[in-house]
C-alpha cells in the first residue's frame, strides 16, 4: 500500500523549486540567547523566503523554542540577545514595544505548542478570538469580529463554527483546540506563522489533518511557515528547507530533500538512521550517549563527544560553516 | 513465531466507565473496553495500537491488575487476575512487571537509585541485604547504567537513564512478563533507539514476553511480533505485525498506517505546495 514507491506522489521536482531563490521575509544572523550562565542559542543563522515551509528540527534543548520566541522576542527579562534579526525591514531586536506589539500576530501569528493553555479555560472561545480579532484590528466592530471569527474557524476546517465559538476550551477536542489556536494565529493576515510542535500532543490521524491544514493555509494565503518539530518524520513530509539544531547552534541546513539523502553532518545522519521507517523492518540504530542538558560554552563541536567519525581537532573548536548553494553544515569530516 | 502456549488470555473482557456529572440522574456510559478477546504467547512481544481514548491503556492497566473489569476473564500465566486477593497480588507481581511512560514521573525523588531498584526484592523477601546489593550491581550493568549509579538520585540523570532504571527496577523480581506502557514516547529521539535495542537484547537474555503499547506504529512494526490495533474499545485489526501494516484489512488501521509520517521526503505522500 503506501509503502510502495507507486502510491508515493512524484513530487521530487515540485518541492525544491524556487522558495530559497525567493526573497527573504525573515533574516536571522548570528543570533546568540544567553539565559543567566546557559547558552540558549549560539550563533544562529537562517533566512525564510515568502510562502517557504522551513523546518527547525531538535531535540529538548537543542534552542530550537528559544529562537522561534526571539523572532517575536518573546523571552525572559534575563535573557540576554545578540545578533540581528530582520523581519520585513524591521529590526525586531531594537524594534520598540508599539512595533513589536504591531508585529506580533499582524506580521508573524505564533502557534504554541500547548493547545491546552494556549486558551483561557474560563472564557469561550468566540470571546477570546473576538477579543483578539479587535485588539490586532482596531475600530472593528463588535460583529464584524464575530463574522471573522466564523470565517477563520471555517478556514481551519472546524465544521459547526457557530457552536465552536459558543464552546468553553475544555469542550472541544485537542484537535479542535490545536485548530482554534491556528485560527487565532491568522486573525491579522500574518505573514510568517510560526508553530512550535503543534502537534506533538496530538494523535497521528489528527496530527496529519493539521499538518495538512498548515499547508493548505501557507499556500492559500502565500504565507510563511516556520515548524518546529523534533520529529523527522515530520519535516519529511511537509518542510521545503529544514534547520537541525543541536545544543542551541544549527549543525546542518539544506533542503529536505537533499537533507535525507546527502546529509554531511554526523548528527543528522545519525538522526536518520535511527528513526524507525514504517514498512521497512531493520534493527535499531542508536546514537550513544545523550544530549548536552546545559551549554556553558561551545568551544568544540557539540555533538563531538557522541560523534563515531570525530577527530581530535573536534574537540579544539567550533568547526566553521561549510556553505554551498542550498546546503551548509558545521563539521570538519563530513559525510561525502 | 513461536508455537509455545498462551501466557496472557483474554475473553470478552468489558469495562464501562460513568462519565458526565457525578451527581447526574443519567450518567452517560463509556464503553472503554467493550469486549475484547486475544491471547498472548510466551516469549513474544505483543503490540496494542491505538489512539487516544482507544482503550489501550485500560486494557493495559486491567492486565496489571490495577483496573478492574466487569465482564470477561483475564488469566496471565495460570492467574485469574479478576480474582486476586491480597496475597495473590504479590505473587502476581513477581509474574509481570510494568515500565510507564514518563521516567520522570515514575521514579521517587528522594530515593536512592539502589534502593528504587531492590525495593521490589525487599518486598517479596528476596536475598538478604547484601545478596540484594549484589543483584541491583549486576542489574544496572545489564541495563547499561554505571555501578556508582546506585548511590545516587535519579534527578541526576538524564531521561533515558532514567527509563533504564526503571526497566531495571521491573526486572529485579525476575518477572516472566513487562507491560510497557509507550516506554519510548517520552524519550528524546537520539535516545528512543538506545532503550528499544536494551528491550530487545534483555528479551533474547531473559526470554521475556512483553506487552508493548504504542501509538508508534513505526516503533511497533520493528519490535513486536504480533499486534491489535484498538479503537473505540474494541479491536479492529489483529495479526501478525508484518501482514497487518502491509496489508491492513480494516479501514481504521489503513488511516493509521497513511497518517504516520515517513522521514523519507522522497516518498511523501503529497506535494509539499498546491
Amino acid at each position: 500500500m503506501i509503502i510502495s514507491s507507486t502510491d508515493a506522489c512524484e513530487s521530487n521536482g515540485l518541492a525544491v523549486s524556487s522558495p530559497s531563490q525567493g526573497e527573504p521575509i525573515l533574516d536571522v544572523r548570528d543570533l546568540s540567547v544567553r539565559l543567566g550562565s546557559v547558552r540558549a542559542v549560539t550563533n544562529v543563522s537562517f533566512r525564510v523566503s515568502r510562502g517557504e515551509f522551513f523546518g527547525i528540527v531538535g531535540e529538548s534543548g537543542s534552542g530550537k523554542s528559544i529562537t522561534a520566541r526571539s523572532i517575536i522576542k518573546l523571552l525572559p527579562p534575563s535573557a540576554r540577545v545578540e545578533g540581528r534579526i530582520t523581519f520585513e525591514g524591521t529590526d525586531i531586536l531594537s524594534a520598540s514595544p508599539d512595533e513589536l506589539r504591531q508585529l506580533r500576530g499582524s506580521g508573524i501569528g505564533f502557534v504554541f505548542q500547548d493547545a491546552v493553555a494556549a486558551l483561557d479555560p474560563v472564557y469561550t472561545i468566540g470571546y477570546q478570538l473576538v477579543e483578539a480579532c479587535r485588539a490586532k484590528m482596531p475600530g472593528v466592530s463588535a460583529s464584524q469580529a464575530h463574522s471573522r471569527a466564523l470565517s477563520l474557524l471555517a478556514e481551519v476546517g472546524i465544521s459547526d463554527p457557530e457552536r465552536c465559538l459558543a464552546s468553553y476550551p475544555h469542550q472541544l477536542s485537542g484537535g479542535m483546540k490545536q485548530r482554534v489556536v491556528i485560527a487565532a494565529a491568522l486573525i491579522a493576515d500574518p505573514q510568517l506563522i510560526i508553530a512550535d510542535e503543534p502537534t506533538t500532543a496530538l494523535d497521528v490521524t489528527v496530527q496529519k489533518q493539521v499538518l495538512e491544514l498548515l499547508q493548505k493555509i501557507a499556500a492559500a494565503r502565500g504565507a510563511a511557515v516556520i515548524l518546529i518539530t523534533h520529529d523527522l518524520g515530520v519535516v519529511a513530509e511537509v518542510c521545503d528547507r529544514t534547520a537541525v539544531f543541536y545544543a542551541g547552534t544549527v549543525v546542518e541546513e539544506a533542503d529536505t530533500f537533499t537533507l535525507f539523502k546527502e546529509a554531511r553532518h554526523p548528527y543528522t545522519v545519525a538522526l536518520i538512521e535511527s528513526l524507525p521507517v514504517l514498512g521497512v523492518r531493520k534493527a535499531f540504530k542508536a546514537i550513544p550517549g545523550s544530549p548536552p542538558k546545559v551549554v556553558e560554552q561551545l568551544e568544540q563541536c557539540p555533538f563531538a563527544p557522541r560523534c563515531d567519525r570525530a577527530l581530535p581537532e573536534c574537540g579544539a573548536r567550533l568547526p566553521p560553516e561549510t556553505v554551498s548553494p542550498d546546503h551548509r553544515y558545521r563539521c570538519i569530516n563530513p559525510y561525502t | 513465531m513461536m508455537s509455545s502456549p498462551d501466557i496472557i488470555t483474554l475473553n470478552n473482557v468489558r469495562r464501562t466507565f460513568r462519565s458526565g456529572h457525578t451527581f447526574s440522574w443519567r450518567p452517560r456510559i463509556v464503553k472503554a473496553v467493550d469486549g475484547i478477546s486475544f491471547s498472548v504467547r510466551r516469549g513474544e512481544t505483543f503490540g496494542i495500537v491505538g489512539e487516544s481514548g482507544s482503550g489501550k491503556s485500560t486494557t493495559a492497566r486491567m492486565i496489571c491488575g490495577l483496573e478492574r473489569f466487569d465482564s470477561g476473564s483475564i488469566i496471565v500465566d495460570g492467574i485469574d487476575v479478576g480474582r486476586l486477593r491480597r496475597g495473590d497480588r504479590l505473587k502476581f507481581r513477581k509474574i509481570l512487571q510494568l515500565v510507564f511512560q514518563d521516567p520522570y514521573a515514575a521514579l521517587n525523588p528522594h530515593w536512592k537509585v539502589g534502593d528504587l531498584i531492590a525495593e521490589g526484592m525487599r518486598v517479596h523477601g528476596i536475598g538478604d541485604r547484601r545478596e540484594r546489593r549484589k543483584r541491583v550491581l549486576a542489574l544496572l550493568d545489564q541495563c547499561g547504567l554505571p555501578s556508582d549509579a546506585a548511590n545516587r538520585y535519579p534527578f541526576e540523570f538524564s531521561g533515558g537513564q532514567r527509563q533504564r532504571i526503571c526497566i531495571a527496577r521491573a526486572l529485579a523480581v525476575e518477572p516472566r512478563i513487562l507491560v510497557l506502557d509507550e516506554p519510548v514516547s517520552a524519550l528524546d529521539v537520539s535516545i528512543q533507539a538506545q532503550i528499544l535495542i536494551l528491550l530487545q537484547t534483555l528479551q533474547r537474555e531473559l526470554g521475556l514476553t512483553y506487552v508493548f503499547i504504542s501509538h508508534n506504529l513505526a516503533v511497533v512494526e520493528q519490535l513486536c511480533d504480533r499486534l491489535i490495533v484498538m479503537k473505540s474499545g474494541r479491536i479492529v485489526e489483529t495479526g501478525p505485525t508484518e501482514e497487518v501494516i502491509h496489508y491492513p484489512s480494516h479501514e481504521y488501521t489503513r488511516t493509521l498506517v497513511e497518517a504516520t509520517p515517513i522521514p523519507e521526503p522522497s516518498r511523501r505522500r503529497r506535494p509539499a505546495h498546491v
